[in-house]
């Protein structure tokens, strides 16, 4: 909603308050303060009078103009095509300094002398208002030649945006925006001298035959007039092009478009032939639909649907002598529902009728028959053609405790009756401090108690209302996604620790990715309805999905050492939501150092392991295939935790990594569920110092670390405290086999083992080995 | 002998000394022969040279040990200067990763808010209309839906536009008091320079029973959150709508670059908009089946208060795994 300061001064005595004021006391009540723009037009800018007009002798294009400007006549040349003699006409005298920092000056122009500039209404500084240069006229204030266009208010006036929330239909106005800031800053509202004379002794009955059946919710009233003349004048031309709308061609429409803007009270017209279908009256009928809305008609034909559309071929023709004018209204939350389930086509009236329009139909027309007697040349019609609906109006009481309880402090009843009535709320009597009262129509937002207190509450302004920590109960409300979230963040930690940088990526991807990577995308019935670009189709299967992005671009602003990790969601086929954690390292295993020459050596498997286990603790790899093409086959490997896979591990599939112009890359991706914190008994710890094995064996190529740890889990006496693999080794004389070394710690509680006890634990070890790997001592 | 002290001093390495002991204290060296000697010296002498003798052994052996010491700590500094590295060279480039600031700030503020007892709870990412919307007071044809840009899909779910429906699934499950952050990923159709499909929000809630909760808490609790996450700012609230308190404000800071002076960032109005709050509309309590309660909630993008706080210039970055962004905030 745009309004501007001399506008709202026709509603509003704002004397001695500056439109920064206006607009802090905006913000102040709820109405958002969008964007100020303050229009002057600068010094020595005069109106003048073109005495004569002729062609320049030496350019087609120029016009040498000998124009008034009351204290002398001056020749100016312009090179508008509209120029005429006859015509008032802004002119920039020499000295005058435009808004776009050019110097008018004494100037020659193709030899013809030129003292001035006659101004466009860009030039001034002002919105467009067609080519050409601006020809004034009187309705500006009247014209004085030689009077300075800074003395003028339609030209220096203040323009104010304000962004109104969805429950403010009754500021869809000027004078609703304006009865917002008498009630502001406590200022009396001014009544409107209308000028309308029922020129006619003819009554509207001659020339409009109204009836309706059924009893539909909704107002109309009818005007007529006759038009003798109707021009666009560039007082009202100037205010729409302020609040930025658009002139169209026919004149009416700017007049309606100015009284709905200024009033909020939709008006629309109908050609009196369109409806008259040849005979003396216009014939109109109101119809209640099967939906509950009242749609006028005219000869079987829809004229219009209150509050959603009107048919535009009845709108007056050029040549059209009699309008029938009518206002309309409707309650917001009749239409809303109706136009969101049928999907009806509405006009641009409907912002305002689905948000709340002016239900004081007479004020509208009035506003509207104003501007046309003021204007334009017309004969009214006496009378009017009205359906109205009895409206109960909404009754409410509020006590001062219910306030005090919602906003926190006491508020005076006087006060509250004082804000009430300036907004329009019927007051019926106060009592036991108890205010009752009745809701405006027009404040469609108000429904209840504390709809009404927030009235107060932005009236008498949050900033007043002392802040106030709050008592509680003690409870316990360490929840589980608290406990989630800190455990999150432990592994964030440690992972930021480990030299892992976190990321987030969008939920969205391309599903034509997502399957040329072997996932299976969201099921048809499932997937995106609205996707916002065909890249964004589908939703992430796996966090890696995504990350591939962010890798790729790290490659082409050559980093050579991308280490990430994103938590997020990722969705099945089904749409179900997993809670997933992806470790990403692609490129160089360390930084560049004096340490490493400056050559890192690439990540590799078992390096990018040890990364991930200093994150979330250790595990199990255990080989498995590639479940999709991202995974390398034969460096692949789920992630085992107290016997439960949690993930995978593996090298980015050299494809993909070509693809996306990746060095070697290997990932992690977890499902965080699965991770939780482990609890941990302690086992008592022995006296006596413990012992350190190796064991040597020989077993074939093809034997995995899982099949020898399986072999030896379990069966071993107590006192082997743990067991891992440290060397491995090949060569030609051992052939398809390979010799793995396993480090054993050996610590009994009772005692210092004897070596003949060692001795029976590696024999043990070893037979285990022999009997489930064919292993041999080396 | 006294040339002997002159040797002592002017060896220049502990073998040389080490020649000096043999010569001079050994079984056969000077001093043995001295004493030797005395079986030669008149008896009523003795005493006199005995004395005299021994005089000038403890002078030089003082003068040996002092030269001992001198060369051995020569000897320990040779070797530690052996040792020496150019340390500089070892200036450290981090090698730790780092939070994304986002996520860092989502930390913050639940720092902040589950220190104050707040409970944290989560909820899903594809929701219904009725936890999205209806629940919180927005029909389908209410106009206030035109704010919110949905991403539906095909079976009439849809991509949470707020953390608001984990407000109402924590009603429906609990009963009040509660007192309750949700932070989150959500979702809105709009993507250009300021606007990203997918953002982060933190909303809270707080509901009691009827008369316990008022504005001026909720007033307190945001006044003093901002000062935590900002500083010493000037915080200002304006009426506003939303469908699901009332009254509705808007909460402003004064703007933390030209100090409220005015400038780009701000749109030189001095105040940046941080946080949308107000008490529970009636109609929310109603659709969760809560009678004679109190409440308020607020809500705030993630995105903007780490934007702010790290002078962050581009929205989109924050989602594009950078390295020279992240790595800023090591």
């Amino acid at each position: 909603m745009i309004v501007t300061r001399t506008w709202l001064e026709e509603w509003v005595d704002l004397k001695g308050i500056s439109t920064e004021e206006i607009c802090r006391k905006l913000n102040s009540i709820g109405l958002e303060v969008d964007s100020l723009k303050e229009y002057r037009v600068p010094e020595k800018i005069v109106v003048g009078y073109v005495e004569s007009c002729e062609k320049h002798p030496d350019a087609d294009k120029l016009s040498v103009c000998q124009i008034n400007l009351g204290t002398a006549v001056r020749q100016i040349v312009c090179g508008a095509k509209n120029i005429a003699a006859g015509q008032y006409v802004p002119v920039a005298t020499v000295g005058a300094v435009m808004p776009n920092g050019m110097k008018i000056k004494h100037a020659k122009l193709r030899g013809v002398e030129s003292d001035g500039m006659v101004c466009s209404s860009t030039e001034l500084g002002l919105p467009e208002l067609g080519d050409g240069i601006l020809v004034l006229d009187e309705t500006i204030g009247g014209l004085e030649i030689g009077k300075p266009l800074k003395e003028y208010p339609p030209f220096n006036d203040d323009v104010i945006e304000i962004e109104l929330t969805a429950n403010r239909g009754d500021c869809l106005s000027i004078y609703g925006v304006a009865r917002e800031l008498s009630v502001g800053f406590d200022r009396p509202m001014k009544t409107l001298e209308y000028r309308e004379k029922e020129s006619k002794s003819l009554g509207i009955g001659r020339i409009l035959q109204f009836a309706h059946q059924g009893n539909p919710p909704v107002d109309l009233l009818y005007r007529a007039v006759d038009l003798k003349s109707i021009d666009v004048p560039l007082f009202i031309r100037l205010r729409l092009a302020l609040v930025d709308i658009d002139i169209t061609e026919r004149a009416i429409d700017a007049y309606i478009d100015y009284a709905v803007h200024a009033s909020g009270v939709i008006l629309r017209e109908y050609g009196f032939s369109k409806l008259s279908n040849g005979s003396e009256k216009a014939k109109i009928t109101l119809k209640q639909l099967d939906n509950g809305l009242g749609a006028v008609e005219t000869d079987g034909k829809t004229a219009s649907i209150v509050g959603i559309y009107q048919n535009e071929e009845l709108k007056a023709d050029e040549n059209e002598k009699t309008l029938i004018l009518e206002a309309s209204y409707i309650r917001p939350e009749l239409i809303a529902p109706v136009v969101k389930k049928e999907n009806l086509k509405t006009d641009a009236l409907y912002y305002r009728t689905s948000r709340g329009s002016e239900p004081d139909l007479d004020f509208g027309c009035r506003v509207l028959l104003h501007l046309l007697c003021t204007y334009a040349e017309v004969e009214v019609y006496a009378g009017c053609s009205e359906y109205m609906t009895q409206k109960e109006p909404l009754t409410l009481d509020i006590s001062m405790d219910e306030i005090e309880a919602l906003v926190g402090q006491a508020v005076e009843i006087s006060t509250v009756v004082n804000i009430l009535s300036k907004l329009g709320f019927y007051i019926h009597r106060t009592e036991d401090g108890k205010i009752i009262f009745d809701v405006p129509a027009f404040r469609h937002d108000i429904v209840n108690k504390q709809d009404v207190i927030e009235e107060v509450v932005r009236i008498v302004g949050i900033d007043n209302i002392a802040s106030r920590p709050m008592r509680f109960q003690e409870a316990n409300r360490v929840t589980y996604d608290l406990h989630r979230y800190r455990f999150i963040r432990d592994i964030r930690l440690k992972a930021v620790a480990n030299g892992f940088f976190e990321t987030i990526h969008y939920v969205f991807c391309d599903n034509r990715r997502v399957e040329a990577l072997g996932f299976e995308p969201l099921k048809k019935e499932k997937a995106l309805l609205n996707p916002i670009t065909n890249e964004m189709d589908g939703l992430r299967p796996s966090l890696m999905v995504t990350m591939l992005d962010s890798l790729q671009r790290n490659v082409a602003m050559s980093k050579k050492r991308i280490p990430l990790f994103e938590v997020g969601r990722v969705f099945d086929a089904e749409r179900n939501e997993m809670f997933h954690l992806l470790f990403a390292y692609a490129g160089e295993k360390e930084m560049e150092t004096v340490t490493n020459a400056g050559k890192p050596e690439p990540i590799d498997f078992p390096t990018f392991v040890d990364k991930l286990a200093a994150v979330v603790g250790s595990f199990e790899l255990q080989a498995c295939e590639a479940d999709n093409a991202l995974m390398h086959p034969y460096q692949s490997a789920r992630i085992v935790m107290d016997g439960e896979t949690v993930g995978i591990v593996s090298k980015l599939h050299p494809d993909i990594a070509a693809q996306f112009d990746l060095p070697d890359t290997y990932f992690a991706e977890l499902e965080v569920p699965k991770l939780q914190q482990k609890h941990i008994n302690a086992r008592p710890i022995s006296a006596f110092t413990p012992v350190q094995r190796d064991l040597s064996i020989v077993v074939p190529q093809s034997t995995t670390y899982t099949a020898i740890r399986e072999a030896l889990e379990g069966k071993l006496p107590e006192t082997v405290q743990k067991f891992f693999p440290i060397d491995r080794y090949t060569d030609e004389k051992l052939g398809d086999e390979m010799s793995l070394t396993l480090r054993f710690i050996i610590s009994s509680m009772e005692k210092t083992l004897e070596e003949s006890e060692i001795n029976a634990i590696m024999d043990k070890a070893l037979k285990l080995l022999t009997e489930a790997c064919e292993a041999r001592l080396r | 002998m006294e040339h002997w002290i002159d040797k002592i001093d002017a060896a220049d390495s502990l073998e040389t000394l080490e020649s000096i002991r043999i010569a001079l204290f050994g079984k056969k060296g000077e001093l043995a022969k001295a004493f030797a000697e005395m079986k030669n010296v008149p008896p009523e002498e003795k005493p006199k040279v005995a004395k005299e003798l021994n005089l000038l052994k403890q002078k030089l052996m003082e003068s040996f040990e002092k030269k001992k010491a001198e060369l051995e700590k020569e000897a320990l500094e040779e070797k530690l200067r052996s040792e020496a590295i150019d340390v500089s060279l070892y200036s450290p480039r981090p090698q730790s990763g780092a939070l994304h600031p986002v996520m860092q700030t989502m930390d913050r503020i639940i720092d902040y808010f589950s220190s104050l007892n707040f409970a944290v709870e989560g909820g899903p990412l594809v929701e219904d209309e009725f936890h999205n919307f209806e629940a919180l007071n927005l029909p389908d044809y209410h106009p206030a839906r035109d704010m919110q840009d949905t991403f539906y899909f095909k079976d009439g779910m849809l991509l949470r536009t707020h953390t608001s429906p984990v407000q109402i699934r924590t009603m429906m499950r609990e009963k009040p008091p509660i007192r309750m952050i949700s932070p989150g990923a959500v979702f809105r159709r709009d993507f250009d320079l300021t606007h990203t499909p997918q953002f982060h929000q933190v909303e809270g809630l707080v509901v009691d029973e009827e008369g316990k909760v008022s504005f001026a808490n909720l007033k307190w609790i945001l006044e003093d959150f901002l000062h935590t996450m900002f500083g010493d700012v000037d915080v200002r609230f304006r009426p506003s709508f939303f469908p699901f308190t009332e009254p509705s404000a808007e909460v402003d800071i004064s703007c933390i670059f030209c100090e409220g002076k005015g400038c780009r960032v701000c749109s030189q109005t001095g105040w940046l908009e941080v946080l949308g709050c107000g008490m529970v509309d009636p109609n929310v309590f109603k659709a969760v089946g809560y009678e004679n309660v109190s409440g308020y909630a607020f809500g705030l993008g993630v995105e903007r208060f780490a934007m702010l706080m790290h002078q962050i210039p581009d929205l989109r970055s924050l989602f594009e795994g950078d390295l020279r962004l992240l790595e800023q905030f090591q």
